[in-house]
C-alpha cells in the first residue's frame, strides 16, 4: 500500500483513525489500467466498488437514440460502483481511464469479510457510504426541483438539464 | 398486522434474527392510514418529530411541487423511505402520500440516529439496510433521468 493509497480513501475511511483506515486498505484490491481502457462497463453485472488512487475516470452512458453522454469525470479519491457494491445493481455508468489509473476495488465478499473480522471498521465504511449517497441523492433531487420545468423545454436545454443532473448523481461537483 | 413477521419476510431485513427484529419493532410503530395521507412534506425542515418509514401494505407517491413530468415515483411495499432528510438534517425534497390505504411503520428520528450509530450488531446491520436502500433510491433516479434523455430524441 502507497502513500497515495492511504490519501485515495480519505472519504470512504472519514470516521475511522489511522489503524482502522489501514483495516480498511487490506481488503481492497489495487489494479493499474492502461489509459483508454474500460473499468466498467454500463449494464454489466458487477458487485464493486472501485476507488480512483491516480488518473482520471470518464464515466459515460448511452441514451435511446444510442448517442454516448459523458456524465462525470472523477479524479484521484472519489468513488464509484456504490449501488453494485451494496445492492448488486449493474454497472450504472462505463467507466473507462482517461489516463494511466490506479483504482482500489472493494467487492461484496471483502466487504462481507471486513463486516465479520471488523464490524467496527465496516460500519464506520458504511456511514461513510450512506452520506455520500444521500448527498447524491439529495443533489439531483434538488437539481429536479429547482430545474425540472427544463424537461418540458426543447430537446438541447433539456438534454443539458438531464446531463448535469445525472452527472450529480454520480458524483461530478462540476 | 404483526411488524415482526412483515420485517422478517422483507429482502432488506433478511440478515436480522429474531432478536433484532423484536428489537427493532419496539423501536417502530405501526399504523394505518388513508388514501391521501401525507407522510412527509416536501420543504419541511428536519424536525425532532421526524420519522422513517418502512411501507408494509398499499402504495405511496413520491411527488415535487416543481412541473417535473415523468421524474414522479412510486413505492411498494419493502422499501424504507424519508431517509435522506434523517441521515443529513436537511429539509424534505418531495412529499411521499398514501394512494389508497397503506400500513407503514414509522422510526422516529432519536430511534433512527441510535441504530445509525451504534456500534452493536443490530446497528450494523441497520446500516447495510440504510446504504442498501439508498442505492436503490440512487439507482431509480438514475433509470428516471435516462428514460426521460431517452424521450423527444435529442
Amino acid at each position: 500500500m502507497t502513500a497515495d493509497d492511504e490519501r485515495a480513501i480519505a472519504e470512504l475511511g472519514a470516521h475511522m483513525d489511522r489503524a482502522q483506515r489501514t483495516a480498511l486498505l487490506a481488503v481492497l484490491t489495487p489494479r493499474e489500467i492502461a489509459a483508454g481502457d474500460v473499468i466498467a462497463r454500463e449494464g454489466e453485472a458487477r458487485d464493486a466498488l472501485e476507488v480512483i488512487v491516480k488518473g482520471n475516470v470518464a464515466l459515460s452512458l448511452r441514451d435511446a437514440d444510442g448517442h454516448v453522454l459523458e456524465v462525470a469525470t472523477l479524479g484521484p479519491g472519489r468513488a464509484f460502483g456504490e449501488p453494485s457494491l451494496l445492492e448488486g445493481l449493474p454497472a450504472g455508468a462505463t467507466a473507462t481511464a482517461q489516463t494511466a489509473t490506479r483504482v482500489l476495488g472493494l467487492s461484496r465478499a471483502a466487504l462481507d469479510d471486513l463486516r465479520r473480522r471488523e464490524p467496527r471498521v465496516a460500519s464506520l465504511l458504511l456511514r461513510a457510504l450512506i452520506e455520500d449517497l444521500a448527498e447524491r441523492v439529495r443533489t439531483a433531487n434538488t437539481a429536479i426541483e429547482r430545474d425540472g420545468e427544463a424537461l418540458r423545454l426543447a430537446s438541447p436545454q433539456k438534454h443539458g438539464f438531464l446531463a448535469r443532473t445525472l452527472g450529480r448523481l454520480f458524483g461530478s461537483k462540476s | 398486522m404483526n411488524l415482526e413477521q412483515a420485517l422478517a419476510a422483507m429482502p432488506l431485513f433478511s440478515e436480522f434474527d429474531a432478536a433484532e427484529l423484536a428489537a427493532l419493532e419496539r423501536a417502530m410503530t405501526i399504523g394505518n392510514f388513508e388514501t391521501g395521507h401525507v407522510f412527509i412534506r416536501e420543504g419541511d425542515a428536519g424536525r425532532a418529530m421526524d420519522a422513517a418509514y418502512v411501507l408494509l401494505e398499499g402504495r405511496v407517491k413520491v411527488t415535487r411541487a416543481a412541473d417535473s413530468k415523468g421524474l414522479e415515483k412510486e413505492l411498494v411495499p419493502g422499501e424504507l423511505f424519508g431517509l435522506v432528510a434523517l441521515v443529513d438534517r436537511g429539509e424534505r425534497t418531495a412529499s411521499c402520500t398514501a394512494e389508497g390505504p397503506v400500513v407503514a411503520a414509522s422510526l422516529a428520528r432519536a430511534a433512527f440516529d441510535h441504530l445509525l450509530h451504534s456500534n452493536a450488531s443490530l446497528g450494523a446491520k441497520f446500516q447495510l439496510v440504510v446504504a442498501r436502500q439508498l442505492a436503490r433510491d440512487w439507482d431509480r433516479l438514475n433509470r428516471m433521468l435516462r428514460d426521460a434523455l431517452g424521450k423527444g430524441g435529442a
